[in-house]
């Protein structure tokens, strides 16, 4: 009996669709069956971009209409490596694409980073964003001040949306849940701490001047009359330099103040980095010390930030996949464009990796469509030989083994429905959508879409 | 908002940005490219891996590049999508060193 080529993709964030959109039109008789841990798929756009970039999330568009083919098959609400092992995925496939993303967040790694009210950026975006792993984060925002570590497009996200005015937020995504707790938020100011200085900024000019543009918040720089020609002197790439022209266009405006004007105020800090969180039980405080990028260093003393509440922003790693032989220091899935590889550095025959698992948490959305397509032209120079060894594949269907697990999977139709709901109910609340948090409110809607 | 491709995509067609375009919104002839506004989100991954820099958005136009976002609409209406990466045209490479890239 002759099978058609079967590839199985862990994940359906967008690494995982532009995989899919590569082998759909590559190999032109092949199923796809993208199987997703949470009830909805769209991954990192869902659950990733800010709330206040609903344009943006309209690429959700690209990655539904590649999974409406007759070809594709999503199972989401499986979990791989909980519900079934990657190894039976693998049994039931000609070849394994994990999309897997970075879904942990790192730490900073200094004392104090586990009190109350200090979060990696991995839970707090996924907690506004409503991702059921982070959706009981509960923070409180009714704080004055607020710490964000790092100076990445994830500072900036977090930072915007702690200032930016509830109108605009009101009209986000934002569950009505965590809505609730930005409605009581009482920020004054926002420290951000960079490593490097301003010529080292690794966030965006466009989101940068997000931040800039908001009319309520007015931009300081703390350190603006100690920082030294060569603290300006290196600057990075493109974006960096128009930030830094910008700093110093606007440099009587970001110089420290007293004066109270009403607008909370962004403090953006240079060559620090925390070197511990102070509080009994919940953080009050952060202490900054100079970074190793700064050359006077030694003469510099620490300073004291009070703080009821800290984000650190400085990066993802993987999580943990058995299965998976081999994550480089930096967390990602050793691999050679997209090969899988052992720990003996032999490639693993038939498991590929795309995206964020494969490369680090780099790049905008539209790298992974040429990251993925790098994976799929990896795993189509091997084909011929998988389909060759799989000749004798055990045989069954992934719908028999979930089945047998008693997986109840959804569907993308399911999701269709879902994504219905959602908008129908966010439009009584003139939101883009209201978000079903769970995989329970899920269900419950799929059996009630009209109640729910 | 919106990006656009400006006058260096004449005469290269290097069709990079196509690669990294998310939503799939570059249209084009056998001459050039054009983005289609009402599919572009705006994501900018396509302005860094452009090798003429020929793909700026609307926000960061000069005002003699203006004049693009209304070909790159009304082009983008007429001209079919292109989603993989092609040849360049032969006379790109000394386009290219003209423009000083």
């Amino acid at each position: 009996m002759s099978v058609r080529p079967t590839f199985a993709i862990v994940g359906a964030g967008p690494s995982g669709f532009y995989s899919a959109e590569g082998l759909l039109r590559a190999v032109p008789d092949c199923e796809i069956h993208i199987i997703e841990r949470t009830a909805t798929p769209h991954g990192l756009v869902r659950y990733g971009v800010a709330p206040d970039h609903q344009k943006l999330k309209q690429v959700t568009a690209v990655f539904d209409e590649i999974a409406s083919g007759d070809r594709v098959f999503l199972h989401a609400g499986v979990d791989v490596g909980t519900d079934v092992t990657l190894a039976e995925i693998r049994a039931h496939c000609d070849a394994v694409v994990l999309a897997t993303g970075s879904a942990v967040g790192r730490p900073v790694g200094v004392r104090g980073e586990s009190l109350r009210q200090v979060f990696t950026s991995a839970a707090f975006v996924g907690w506004y964003n409503g991702h059921p792993d982070h959706a009981a984060l509960a923070p409180d925002l009714a704080v004055s001040s607020a710490v964000i570590v790092g100076n990445g497009n994830v500072s900036l996200d977090v930072c915007r949306l702690l200032v930016r005015a509830l109108d605009d937020l009101e009209v986000s995504d934002i569950p009505e849940p965590m809505l609730k707790e930005f409605r009581g938020r009482r920020i004054r100011e926002v420290h951000m701490l960079g490593r490097g200085g301003p010529g080292g900024v690794k966030f965006t000019f466009k989101e940068f001047r997000q931040l800039t543009d908001l009319p309520n918040v007015r931009i300081c720089m703390p350190q603006l009359g100690t920082l030294g020609d060569d603290d300006w002197a290196r600057v990075g790439g493109p974006d960096a330099v128009r930030v830094v022209q910008w700093l110093k266009a606007n440099a009587m405006a970001v110089a420290p103040s007293t004066d109270d004007d009403g607008r909370l105020v962004v403090n953006l800090w240079f060559n620090v980095v925390p070197a511990e969180f102070l509080g009994e039980g919940k953080v009050s405080a952060v202490i900054v010390r100079p970074s190793a990028s700064r050359e006077r260093a030694a003469d510099e003393a620490a300073i004291t930030i009070p703080c009821g509440m800290a984000v650190s922003c400085v990066g993802f790693s993987c999580k943990r996949l058995a299965g998976v032989p081999a994550y480089s220091d930096t967390g990602i899935i050793e691999n050679h464009a997209g090969q899988v590889l052992g720990t003996d550095g032999r490639e693993l025959a038939g498991l590929f990796v795309a995206g964020w698992a494969k490369r680090g948490p780099t790049g905008i959305i539209g790298t992974n469509r040429a990251d993925a397509d790098a994976t799929v032209q990896s795993l189509l120079k091997r084909l011929p030989r998988l389909l060759d060894d799989s000749k004798s594949r055990s045989g069954g269907d992934l719908w028999t083994l979930f089945k047998q697990r008693g997986i109840r999977t959804l569907t993308h139709a399911d999701w269709r429905v879902l994504d219905r709901v959602e908008k129908t109910r966010g439009e009584a609340r003139g939101k883009p959508r209201e978000k079903l948090l769970s995989i329970d409110e899920a269900r419950a809607a799929l059996r009630a879409p009209l109640a729910a | 908002m919106t990006h656009v491709v400006t006058a260096n995509c004449d005469q290269c067609r290097f069709t990079e940005c196509v690669t990294v375009c998310p939503v799939a919104c570059f249209r084009g002839d056998g001459t050039r490219l054009y983005i289609e506004p009402d599919l572009c989100v705006d994501c900018g991954a396509c302005v860094p891996i452009c090798p003429v820099h020929a793909i700026v958005d609307s926000f960061d136009l000069l005002p003699d590049q203006e004049v693009w976002l209304e070909t790159n609409r009304t082009q983008a209406k007429l001209l079919p999508n292109v989603r993989e990466r092609s040849t360049p045209l032969a006379t790109a490479a000394q386009r290219q060193a003209a423009l000083g890239y």
